[in-house]
């Protein structure tokens, strides 16, 4: 199978605190990675280094074997879907959409027009094109954020706890969404706290205390054969 | 004297209501490109000012515009309008409306760049977050998403800003420029009499700023429209 993406000795520090510890880490093309671990773990700083919203302190991240560099081609090949939405609030459904594609000259108006309407009736929500984010529900928002950044078509999808702000009712269709994105062949990694979830769609799981990844596997090798005593420790909390 | 006759004195002999109109016509031609300059280049600084807290680019410019601010919000605007007329433009033969457009543009610019500032700071990080991993650079981004956020959130604060700006343009008399103040003193020098030229110009003003305000709030209305619609 093809690296994708490759983490070497990447460390992160905010001031004298350590947050990340020396993690190295692949992803192939087409891998649905599930990062779980407890909270304060290190599990988000470690995603947003992967598309330089914090900046590593030490290491190398390299996509398709060449080292990654701040730039905004490299933005539009990572995607991200964060917990609070973070859809543009003074845009329309549509607008939200289209303007990354349009700006970046990456789709024209009439394409990303007509690529932006394909995606809302993917999920349903056509007739929601031209309100604006205050007037969705949260499950709506986080489904027009996803396809926002699928438009982009990027080699992969990050996603920081999708359903944790959702209302429970909502989690379903916003997981549903992910599935179909993943069944789609898209490389995404996840963090999240459903764990039956992970167990159905990842083909990796990866488990971060303090700052290091202490066990990777896959679901069943994590979640039914733990073999650290911290892993063992965190699923009997949260089970 | 009664009150007909001051009035007759005041505003139409000599077809004295020129002044007034003089006065108007310079108040509004400063106020409203003072205005634009200010808010242009206030928008300009607030952006280089931003940038550099955010991606630490820029530094020269920064300092550069935090000097500008500090020193322009320090000193009285009459000082800078005598600087810039007395002092930078001693020797050059300049329009004197001109200088005024530039000082109080200017001087403007100073309080609305901190004003627009705030409104940028004002924004969640979170759509910023959005639109970089989207691949938007920071132009892209403040043009199309925070710039018309943050001037919604601070329109208020920037229609007083304005109304500010319309009320001390009566200080261009200092260099020489007739306006509605200095129209209504060389009235009152002529008839010995206050009374009418201060009323009128004080009504004149209260006009100007009450209409300013409306347009702001109609303005305010409209920037709000969207949140309001109901959902179908
Ligand atoms: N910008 C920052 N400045 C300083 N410390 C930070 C910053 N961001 C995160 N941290 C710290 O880094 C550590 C890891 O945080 P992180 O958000 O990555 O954890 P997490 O595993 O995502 O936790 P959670 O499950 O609660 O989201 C925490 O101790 C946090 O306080
Ligand atoms: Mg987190």
């Amino acid at each position: 199978m093809q690296t994708l993406l490759k983490v070497e000795n990447l460390y992160k520090s905010f001031g004298d605190i350590e947050v990340l510890h020396n993690i190295n880490f692949e992803i192939n093309k087409g891998d649905i990675v599930v990062i779980i671990g407890p909270s304060g773990s290190g599990k988000s700083t470690f995603l947003r280094c992967l598309n330089f919203l914090e900046k590593p302190t030490n290491g190398k991240i390299l996509l398709n074997e060449k080292e990654m560099k701040d730039n905004l081609e490299l933005h539009k090949k990572i995607g991200m879907v964060f917990q609070s939405f973070n859809l543009f609030s003074n845009l329309t459904v549509l607008e939200n959409i289209t303007l990354a594609p349009i700006k970046t000259k990456q789709l024209s108006e009439k394409e990303a027009q007509n690529e932006a309407m394909k995606l809302l009736r993917m999920i349903g929500l056509e007739d929601k094109k031209d309100v604006y984010p205050d007037n969705l529900s949260g499950g709506q928002k986080q489904r027009v954020a996803i396809i926002r950044s699928l438009i982009m078509n990027p080699e992969i999808m990050l996603f920081d706890e999708p359903t944790s702000a959702l209302d429970p009712e909502m989690i379903e269709e916003v997981l549903t969404l992910m599935k179909e994105v993943a069944q789609k062949g898209m490389t995404m990694v996840i963090v999240t706290h459903e764990l039956d979830f992970a167990n159905d769609i990842a083909n990796k799981v990866v488990f971060m205390d303090e700052g290091k990844i202490v066990e990777t596997g896959t679901p069943t090798e994590i979640f039914k054969n733990p073999k650290t005593e911290r892993l063992k420790e965190f699923l009997s909390k949260i089970k | 004297m009664s009150i007909v006759d001051s009035f007759y004195q005041s505003i139409i002999v000599d077809q004295r209501y020129q002044y007034i109109l003089e006065g108007l016509k310079n108040t509004l031609l400063i106020a409203f490109f003072a205005l634009f300059l200010g808010l242009s280049l206030g928008i300009l600084i607030a952006l280089i000012r931003n940038s550099y807290k955010e991606t630490k680019k820029h530094k020269i410019l920064n300092i550069l515009c935090t000097f500008y601010v500090t020193i322009i919000r320090g000193t009285p605007t009459v000082l800078q309008l005598m600087i810039i007329y007395y002092v930078i433009f001693k020797q050059v033969n300049i329009s004197v409306i001109f200088v005024g457009v530039l000082s109080f543009g200017l001087n403007s610019a100073a309080y609305v760049s901190e004003i627009i500032r705030a409104g940028i700071e004002s924004i969640d990080k979170g759509q910023k977050e959005a639109a970089h991993s989207l691949g938007l650079n920071y132009l892209q981004l403040m043009r199309y998403i925070i710039l018309p956020q943050a001037i919604k959130n601070v329109l208020p604060a920037l229609g007083n800003e304005f109304i500010t700006l319309l009320k001390e343009t009566s200080v261009a008399g200092y260099i020489g420029i007739i306006e509605l103040v200095k129209a209504s003193d060389i009235i009152a020098s002529n008839t010995y009499d206050y009374f009418f030229p201060l009323i009128i110009v004080a009504i004149i003003y209260l006009i100007l700023t009450l209409g300013l305000s409306k347009l702001l709030k109609l303005l305010e209305r409209k920037m709000n429209l969207h949140a309001d619609v109901v959902e179908s």
